[in-house]
């Protein structure tokens, strides 16, 4: 009994190191992004560093959103982020329904190809995407960034919500239809509402990676006026490369929707990454 | 019969809006990928467009260029894939065990993904380790300096520039942590403890039981690594601009200058097959592997 309680303390000595380590190198980068975006013009550039500024200027907050137009790019980004994340929710559950609960000829075809997108690398098909958009009159819009959303979803989030679809019970819709309800009826009334914390996570992860999103709003958006927060942080780089505080501050205020998101949703995601690690 | 009519009618709609996106998104452009690779399409001059059969790849083949940037890519895969497979699972091991301040330390280990995206780098993790990198006023530099280690210049040094950036990659482990975290939690416990009862130690119960119950967690973050670092571009783009000289052009960065700063959509076009196929050859290679080290439940069980 003696051994196994040592064992229990030496076993619990290890866990805490490793998880205090983690958690430094996940932390201290964080901390350094605060402390740098509160500190005064030539408190950023003191030797040794500041780790806690002398004299803390919130107002840099202030001054980082008139150095870049950040209300409108943070505007923008809702726009993109939003209506593209609310589409691959949509069309996602839209095919993902049938490949769960329809019985019709193709579907195992279909569930084979949305596999097949998972596995294929998105940035072969930028240049075509880009000369099929530029066709089309696309460029310099916002299209480009949100229909696809809403013709297809993406591989991994229809795989997702099949899997969840295939957890309800049977009898839902079988009820359903004795009761003489259509097959979209059963969709949008037992469905979706029994299945809104896996519809929550996958449209959680898809703003998230919009928000993110550096490469696509590159390629099409052409106008400053119409950029991203992604575009408008590097453009602020290039223009104050040095104003590391003003820098921080703008980056901390980009990020912080998508952190609060990430708070709210932290239960819903590791149900939902539970279902996918499965596949 | 009419019951199953109305079923499959609704089973069509219900697909055909990804069946539209499918053809026009994905289908399409592959195809017409393919096709304007063996041109020399620019877009400046698109009426000017000539067939030139495998020009573009026997070029590629030969760019001292491409050679480079496809080896720096897989420097940079060889550092960063290993180091999110091993320290994830080492961080969801950690957390696993049932302890006091274990949310605490899940949610702090997560955040860089929360800030990051779960795609990997984002601007804003690129602007925040460019400030770290900096080698006069950055923190890394001043905290290694308290443990004796000189001043390096990481994404400045020709030499640092590729494990830099895969250490600022590693910061997203948070990531793989969950995903193998989420499968420890799902581990069947009857086999867990049918092990105990059988009088497996701890250490052999880690390396009989735990890790090849964990195999399809870590075949599922190794596809998604392989195929994300591949490509590898915000980071280079934002951090180095490929630099100093050419020692961080990632693949991807490379091909996005063909495309569009010097509008050579052709060659661009043909690059990007060639890094397709390649990361299918992997992926087909991985899954092939994969019969023989990942476990699956309800499959014979292995000595």
């Amino acid at each position: 009994m003696r051994t196994l309680l040592f064992r229990r303390r030496g076993l619990l000595v290890v866990v805490y190191a490793v998880a205090i380590v983690g958690s430094a190198f996940a932390l201290v980068p964080v901390l350094w992004m605060i402390s740098t975006a509160l500190k005064g013009d030539n408190a950023v550039f003191s030797v040794p560093p500041q780790l806690v500024p002398a004299s803390p200027k919130v107002s840099n907050f202030h001054q980082a959103t008139t150095l870049i137009p950040f209300w409108h790019y943070l505007r923008n980004s809702l726009l993109v982020a939003g209506l593209g994340a609310l589409g691959t929710v949509f069309s996602a559950a839209l095919v993902a329904y049938p490949l769960a609960r329809l019985k019709a000829p193709g579907m195992k075809v279909i569930f084979a190809l949305v596999v097949a997108t998972l596995l294929l690398p998105q940035q072969v098909l930028l240049i075509s995407q880009f000369l099929i958009f530029k066709r089309l009159g696309w460029y310099g819009t916002y299209l480009p960034l949100i229909v696809p959303s809403w013709l297809g979803g993406g591989g991994f989030n229809v795989f997702l919500l099949r899997q969840f679809f295939l957890t309800l019970p049977p009898e839902l819709d079988q009820a359903a239809l004795a009761d003489g309800a259509g097959h979209f009826r059963i969709f949008f009334r037992i469905i979706l509402p029994q299945s809104v914390p896996a519809l929550l996570a996958v449209g959680l992860l898809d703003f998230a990676s919009k928000w993110n999103d550096f490469l696509g709003p590159l390629i099409y958006l052409n106008r400053t006026s119409t950029y991203t927060l992604p575009l408008g942080l590097a453009s602020f780089r290039d223009l104050y490369n040095t104003a590391w505080n003003y820098l921080m501050a703008g980056t901390i205020l980009a990020v912080v929707p998508c952190v609060v998101l990430f708070f709210l949703g932290q239960r819903l995601l590791v149900r939902g990454l539970a279902v996918r690690a499965k596949g | 019969m009419k019951v199953s009519r109305r079923e499959r009618r609704a089973a069509y709609l219900s697909v055909s809006p990804w069946v539209l996106g499918f053809l026009a998104f994905t289908a399409g452009p592959l195809i017409m990928s393919l096709v304007v690779s063996f041109t020399d399409y620019n877009v400046l001059h698109p009426g000017a467009t000539r067939w030139i059969g495998a020009a573009n790849y026997t070029e590629a083949f030969r760019d001292p260029v491409l050679l480079h940037s496809f080896r720096i890519t897989l420097l940079y895969v060889g550092l960063a894939v290993p180091a999110d497979l091993i320290v994830g699972l080492i961080l969801a091991l950690v957390l696993n065990v049932r302890a006091r301040g274990g949310g605490a330390f899940r949610t702090a280990m997560f955040l860089p993904v929360m800030i990051a995206g779960t795609g990997g780098a984002s601007v804003a993790v690129a602007l925040l380790w460019l400030w770290l990198f900096q080698p006069r006023f950055g923190l890394l530099n001043y905290l290694l300096s308290k443990v004796g280690v000189p001043p390096q210049l990481w994404v400045y040094s020709p030499r640092l520039v590729v494990p830099s950036l895969a250490l600022m990659s590693l910061w997203g482990v948070g990531r793989s942590m969950l995903i193998y975290l989420a499968a420890l939690q799902g581990l069947p416990r009857d086999v867990l403890a049918a092990a105990q009862v059988d009088g497996a130690g701890a250490w052999r119960r880690f390396w009989r039981v735990t890790i090849p119950l964990l195999t399809p967690a870590i075949l599922f973050n190794l596809v998604l690594d392989l195929i994300g670092g591949f490509q590898t571009f915000t980071q280079a783009y934002i951090v180095t601009q490929g630099g100093p000289g050419n020692s961080s052009l990632f693949y991807m960065l490379y091909l996005y200058r063909n495309a569009f700063s010097y509008f050579r959509m052709g060659y661009a076009s043909a690059l990007a097959w060639l890094l397709f196929v390649f990361t299918l050859l992997v992926t087909i290679l991985i899954f092939w592997s994969a019969r023989r080290w990942v476990f699956y439940e309800g499959t014979a069980a292995r000595p």
